[in-house]
């Protein structure tokens, strides 16, 4: 009897689960839209820079919503939603292969405007690849005495490698650092990959993440500093291209390398998407979405988000310029070294 | 240096007791291995609005000192696939050690066949939750003192069944931030025990916990014993981002008796 008593109290405490926690969310469409729309409200940190009303959207779009719609169709409204962001941090992914990502319009638009064929082709004499690097190639441009960097990911292991690259280019009198369709990565591999050409330790920007109910709830101010002058930084003329799909650590990069005074940007707006993006949120359909939860300031308190780097000197490619085997961003750095310092 | 207050505290309080009843009674050490299956539920408002649900195997090793008192020193070890979203499609990766050191003071004056105690436990319990490598995570980590009741009871010669209740009294927690990620753990990000063992006191309020074991075991030779518990744990964190979990466990162990 007592061996009994024992096992239905294991038994009655084991099934305490409801009681404990409440009810799991509904997987309904209102309820999916519902819980999206409160996430956002309570943890994107870009209303106030980015000029959004979110609960204006909200009036908008939830009366587009009710359980009878169809999966596509709320596909639809919460892609339509996240658009007015333009914040190309916010994603929203079906799980089976289909995304949205708010405002890439323009970023997709730019992956036609640059060939890495018609680069290594007509303008470089050579081109090496770093092994231990994604995306991280150097070159010489032909019959010029200017070196090549290719940079499309902030994502690599090994950034120090960057000071074996400059040693490689270090006896040229310029470099071409190509930053276009850099795709961004890690904040730190920003930092290390400017240092081969700080010169100089700069206040660059702040960093502040979202912390509470408030659109204008955010942490303490972070600084960050570019790395002061090393012995073997490359402090002759730096040409960064750029173009829409330059983002993220991409343009934390620029953060560094535009305070150095012998750096020039040419070629397009980078896409303006500077924060860190949040861990994967879920929804009860097993959606998945994540957005952007920092803000990043530059010294004089000004936000770059929306925005991002203009360049110096603002020139674009088309993709018919491309088909025509013409890179003019890549030529239009070349004319910038002669005519600027008569670098040939 | 939070986890040392705490471990030191306890050790004194050890040491003391542990002096004490070495003249009293002849201690009676075990070392033990164990296995089990537990059910996890898992809310954890940083990691998803979903429930997380789970079963896995869970392991531990173990030593006991029975005299009059009671010591005890565990680790366990749980990881498994949680499960949440329309038709279980988001499948999550969790990782729980834990390690504990209780120290169980008889209360009853006399040899008897059920016996009281009080006393504490000190316990490092972390739950890591990681999606996708890492595209989402979560995690829970407490660490400090519980003020521990227990009641044994021997049923017949070499029988014995045991409960024990433990509730939290101070607690050093660590939880994600309010956004799940901010700028310490991303320059932390390669460090991830100095993340996770970054934690705050927790009042009552903010941290609620509760253990209940309950456990048979039996004298199966000279030297061996065996048992088979059932563990009850539910924690619940109120401040944001809040977090609730209920984990029942049931195990069998195998008591090596010296």
């Amino acid at each position: 009897m007592k061996k009994l008593t024992l096992l239905l109290i294991i038994a009655s405490l084991s099934s305490c689960t409801n009681l404990i926690l409440e009810e799991d969310e509904p997987n309904t469409q209102s309820n999916n839209f519902e819980i999206f729309w409160n996430d956002f409200d309570k943890h994107y940190s870009l209303f106030t820079i980015r000029d959004i009303n979110w609960g204006e959207l909200y009036v908008n779009y939830r009366p587009q919503v009710n359980n009878n719609i169809s999966d596509e169709e709320l596909w639809l409204v919460l892609s339509n939603l996240i658009e007015h962001l333009d914040d190309s941090h916010t994603v929203l992914y079906d799980g089976n292969g289909n995304r949205y990502r708010s405002g890439y319009a323009l970023n997709e638009q730019s992956v036609n405007e640059i060939s890495e064929g018609l680069i290594v082709s007509k303008y470089l004499d050579f081109i090496t690849e770093v092994p231990s690097e994604d995306h991280l190639s150097f070159g010489k441009v032909k019959n010029k005495d200017i070196g090549y960097i290719y940079l499309g990911t902030m994502d690599g292991r090994n950034p120090s490698v960057i000071d074996d690259v400059i040693d490689e280019l270090k006896n040229y009198n310029a470099i071409i650092l190509d930053l276009r369709q850099n795709t961004g990565g890690d904040d730190r591999y920003s930092a290390r990959i400017a240092k081969a050409f700080s010169d100089g330790e700069h206040f660059i920007y702040t960093v502040q993440t979202r912390n509470g109910l408030n659109y204008d709830d955010f942490d303490e101010k972070k600084e960050y500093r570019t790395y002061s002058n090393s012995e073997n930084a490359y402090l002759k003329p730096v040409i960064v291209l750029t173009d829409r799909k330059t983002i993220s650590a991409g343009e934390i990069f620029l953060m560094h390398m535009k305070s150095f005074e012998h750096v020039v940007q040419i070629g397009d707006t980078t896409a303006g998407d500077f924060s860190t993006v949040s861990n994967m949120r879920f929804l009860p359909n097993a959606w998945h979405y994540q957005y952007s939860i920092q803000k990043f300031l530059l010294p004089n308190g000004e936000s770059l988000d929306g925005i991002g780097h203009v360049p110096d000197v603002y020139v674009k490619n088309t993709q018919a310029d491309i088909t025509a085997s013409n890179d003019k961003v890549l030529e239009k750095a070349i004319q910038y070294l002669f005519d600027e310092f008569g670098i040939e | 240096m939070k986890v040392s207050i705490s471990i030191i505290l306890l050790i004194s309080l050890l040491r003391i007791n542990a002096f004490a009843q070495e003249s009293e009674s002849v201690p009676v050490n075990y070392w033990g291995v164990g296995i089990g299956y537990s059910l996890d539920r898992v809310k954890d408002i940083n990691f998803s609005p979903l429930h997380q649900k789970g079963n896995s195997l869970f392991y531990s090793i173990f030593y006991e000192r029975h005299a009059e008192n009671i010591i005890k020193v565990n680790f366990k070890y749980s990881g498994g696939t949680l499960k949440s979203g329309r038709s279980n499609r988001l499948k999550s990766s969790f990782y729980s050690p834990s390690i504990s050191v209780t120290y169980l003071k008889n209360l009853s004056s006399e040899q008897q066949s059920t016996s009281l105690y009080i006393g504490g436990t000190y316990k490092l319990d972390i739950l890591y939750m990681d999606w996708y490598d890492q595209d989402a995570f979560s995690y829970l980590s407490t660490n400090g003192l519980s003020v521990s009741g227990a009641i044994s009871k021997q049923i017949t010669s070499g029988k014995n069944i045991e409960s024990t209740i433990s509730i939290p009294i101070v607690q050093f927690l660590s939880r994600p931030p309010y956004n799940g990620i901010d700028e310490f753990i991303i320059e932390n990000q390669d460090d991830p025990l100095k993340i996770i063992l970054n934690g705050d006191f927790a009042s009552f309020r903010e941290y609620k916990s509760i253990s209940w074991n309950i456990n048979y075991s039996q004298e199966i030779s000279s030297r061996w014993n065996w048992k088979i518990d059932y563990d009850l744990n539910i924690q619940r964190v109120e401040k944001e981002p809040t977090f609730t979990s209920l984990s029942n466990r049931i195990s069998t162990s195998l008591l090596y008796k010296f």
